[in-house]
């Protein structure tokens, strides 16, 4: 059985007005400028697309250090390698607000859980951070804007940088 | 690239090959050509297999490993393929009934030579601009499959969400990882479904993939042809073969759908929520739905997964089905019972819709929110009204400017009005307009959002365009038909003026 194949776009009979046929000719002269510039855009990275993967001969760390830079990999990997993946780190936030950092190191620490500190700059007291901290956790990963590597602290050391920069922070006033 | 593309395609073929096997069970899909077949197994495979994992992982506690993966996924496959055997084997048995249109064809192409072939596959698409539309789309869908299997994924929500839930649920086994469960553990949206997750953690398991193997990139990437191949379905039937190959082309040659976040090259959970929704349309709004109920269950199951896939799934769930309700209701007339019949079929395509949004209350249940807007608190602050008027002033220029520019849509949003209201005759067929209900209902839900959010230019500026890609499908058909009834204009004008020779070949 086949299916009956109305044709929608086929329209009432109307009277058509020099308006009409100017749209008309406006839609269709849209329609190809648009395909023709979308297509050929889409065509050409179709095709470098698959040139550089014809010729890519890369393990997924080396196609990761080529997308999120060298610095930035060799330092989530070496973070990988002294946070074993079962444990959680205190997520500090020291980039710009909103350039992605956090989540991005967060993503590539994944499945190792964050509980999230806040922003480093807001960060002024060690001891009064370390009345915060509810979760037992030994390791504070310091994170950037993005492309920038991230920092990973033993806790007790991050607390002391804090007390550390504060203590410049009020001597420079 | 060799292992790259191998498994890749392995991973797709994991979603795919029971989606296929499914479509054995909707004869209407069944009967459908092949690629388009296949693209609607996908779908149906993605919504099976991912569903069906986290549905076991939550409440039977299953856990999400190689056994669960391969079973689950076997199940509709050799089902599929049994139905399939049976259905032959009862062909066989049965008389030989006269010769078909298929069958005929398939006679003319064997007696013809390559050259003839060639010509003859060239006309059942619909003509030359039809198969150069194909092959170009065809390109450009490998163009993002190769880039997705070499890449690790680089956008902004996939990384923030999706693909990091994706590592927690896989790590933990289970779709109630510890970390969602836990309040104190820094999660961006952790009451997001997960289908699309799962998926991708189906897809690493089957494979024993490294965690940062490109793999279940190409999970996403394979939306882009279901996309294209759906878009050509509901056209084609809506508006003819060469309008159903310039709208899937149409889709190919907006960047943001293919390169935007979102779109095919990102692990964003929109382009397969356009699949759900837009395939789920094609079915309820088709011309078959009301002798077919097998297409209602299929509709249902891409709806369910829609509902999993992202919050807004569940409204746009809705929304489909009312527009489906309403299309199968009076024309039913020449069924005996056509009230009944309308019921049941409705009934088929909400159980699914609603058995997913059950589940779906009940996983979110035990998990705190944190990291995401709270929507129903704004709502009840009253932040509603005046706010639908007055953050428009805020967020309605930022709509604009995104939608002006040609880097992310090469001037789509400039053809669309000029199509809409050239064609706008076009627009009053009843099916049109229920396409045309559709598409609005994904930026609907953005205005909505933006206009009870404290934030609401910052919003526009973040969600806008996703939420136009979620309206694709029926926005594309309706802008087929349009061009389709512009074109005829053109025709006529052409065919009328005193300058033409001669009467010319036929439309179409």
């Amino acid at each position: 059985m086949r299916a009956a194949r109305p044709d929608l776009s086929r329209a009432l009979p109307g009277k058509r007005t020099g308006v009409d046929r100017a749209l008309d000719l406006a839609a269709a002269g849209l329609l190809v400028l648009f395909l023709a510039a979308g297509v050929s855009i889409a065509l050409l990275r179709a095709g470098r697309e698959l040139y550089l993967a014809a010729y890519a001969h890369e393990s997924p760390a080396e196609a990761r250090s080529r997308v999120y830079g060298e610095a930035y990999t060799r330092a989530v990997d070496q973070i990988r390698r002294e946070l074993p993946a079962g444990e959680g780190y205190l997520l500090v936030e020291g980039g710009v607000p909103g350039s992605g950092g956090a989540y991005w190191v967060r993503y590539d620490l994944a499945p190792r859980r964050a509980l999230y500190l806040g922003r480093l700059e807001e960060l002024t007291s060690g001891s009064r951070l370390r009345r915060r901290l509810g979760a037992n956790l030994r390791h504070v990963v310091v994170t950037f804007d993005s492309g920038r590597p991230p920092l990973l602290y033993d806790r007790y050391r991050f607390l002391q940088e804090i007390d550390r920069r504060a203590r410049e922070g009020s001597r420079g006033r | 690239m060799a292992a790259d593309l191998a498994g890749g395609l392995g991973a797709v073929a994991l979603f795919a090959v029971p989606g296929y096997g499914l479509t054995e069970f909707f004869p209407t899909l069944r009967r459908r050509p092949l690629p388009r077949r296949v693209a609607y197994g996908y779908l149906l495979g993605v919504a099976a297999v991912a569903g069906s994992l986290y549905a076991l992982s939550h409440v039977g506690g299953v856990p999400l490993r190689p056994p669960a993966v391969w079973a689950t996924a076997a199940a509709p496959a050799l089902a599929g393929l049994a139905a399939g055997l049976v259905r032959r084997r009862r062909a066989r048995s049965a008389p030989p009934r006269s010769p078909g249109r298929r069958a005929g064809s398939r006679a003319l192409a064997a007696d013809a030579g390559g050259f003839s072939r060639a010509a003859a596959w060239i006309r059942h698409l619909g003509g030359p601009l039809a198969a150069a539309c194909a092959l170009a789309a065809a390109l450009i869908c490998l163009g993002v499959f190769a880039e997705s299997v070499t890449n690790p994924p680089h956008d902004w929500d996939g990384r923030m969400t999706w693909c990091t839930q994706a590592r927690y649920v896989r790590a933990a086994g289970t779709v109630d990882a510890g970390v969602l469960l836990d309040g104190r553990w820094y999660i961006t949206h952790p009451q997001y479904p997960l289908l699309m997750p799962v998926a991708q953690v189906a897809a690493m398991e089957a494979f024993g993939a490294d965690p940062d193997s490109p793999l279940p990139r190409a999970v996403y990437a394979a939306f882009l042809p279901a996309l294209l191949l759906l878009i050509y379905d509901g056209t084609r039937r809506a508006a003819g073969r060469t309008a159903g190959a310039l709208a899937a082309l149409a889709a190919t040659a907006a960047p943001f759908f293919l390169y935007g976040e979102g779109g095919a090259e990102s692990t964003y959970s929109d382009l397969p929520l356009a699949c759900f929704y837009g395939a789920a349309l094609v079915l309820l709004l088709g011309p078959r739905p009301r002798v077919d109920p097998g297409l209602a269950v299929a509709a249902g199951l891409l709806l369910a997964a829609a509902v999993l896939t992202k919050n807004e799934g569940a409204v746009l769930a809705c929304l489909a089905l009312a527009l489906g309700w309403r299309a199968g209701g009076p024309a039913g007339a020449s069924l005996r019972h056509p009230s009944r019949a309308v019921a049941w079929r409705f009934a088929a395509a909400v159980a699914p819709v609603m058995l997913a949004l059950a589940f779906f209350a009940s996983w979110r249940a035990g998990i705190p929110n944190r990291q995401d807007e709270n929507y129903p608190e704004l709502m009840q602050a009253g932040h509603v009204w005046p706010g639908i008027v007055t953050n428009a002033a805020a967020f309605v220029p930022v709509m604009i400017d995104k939608m002006n520019r040609f880097g992310h849509w090469a001037g789509f949003w400039w053809l669309v009005p000029a199509a809409l209201l050239a064609g706008r005759r076009a627009l009053r067929h009843p099916r049109v307009r229920s396409y045309l209900a559709a598409a609005a209902g994904p930026p609907a839900i953005a205005w909505a959002a933006c206009s009870i959010h404290p934030q609401p230019a910052f919003l526009a500026s973040v969600t806008w365009e996703r939420f136009l890609l979620q309206s694709v499908v029926p926005l594309l058909i309706v802008l087929a038909c349009a061009l389709a009834e512009v074109r005829r204009h053109l025709v006529d004008d052409w065919r009328r003026s005193p300058e033409t020779p001669g009467p010319t070949a036929p439309v179409g």
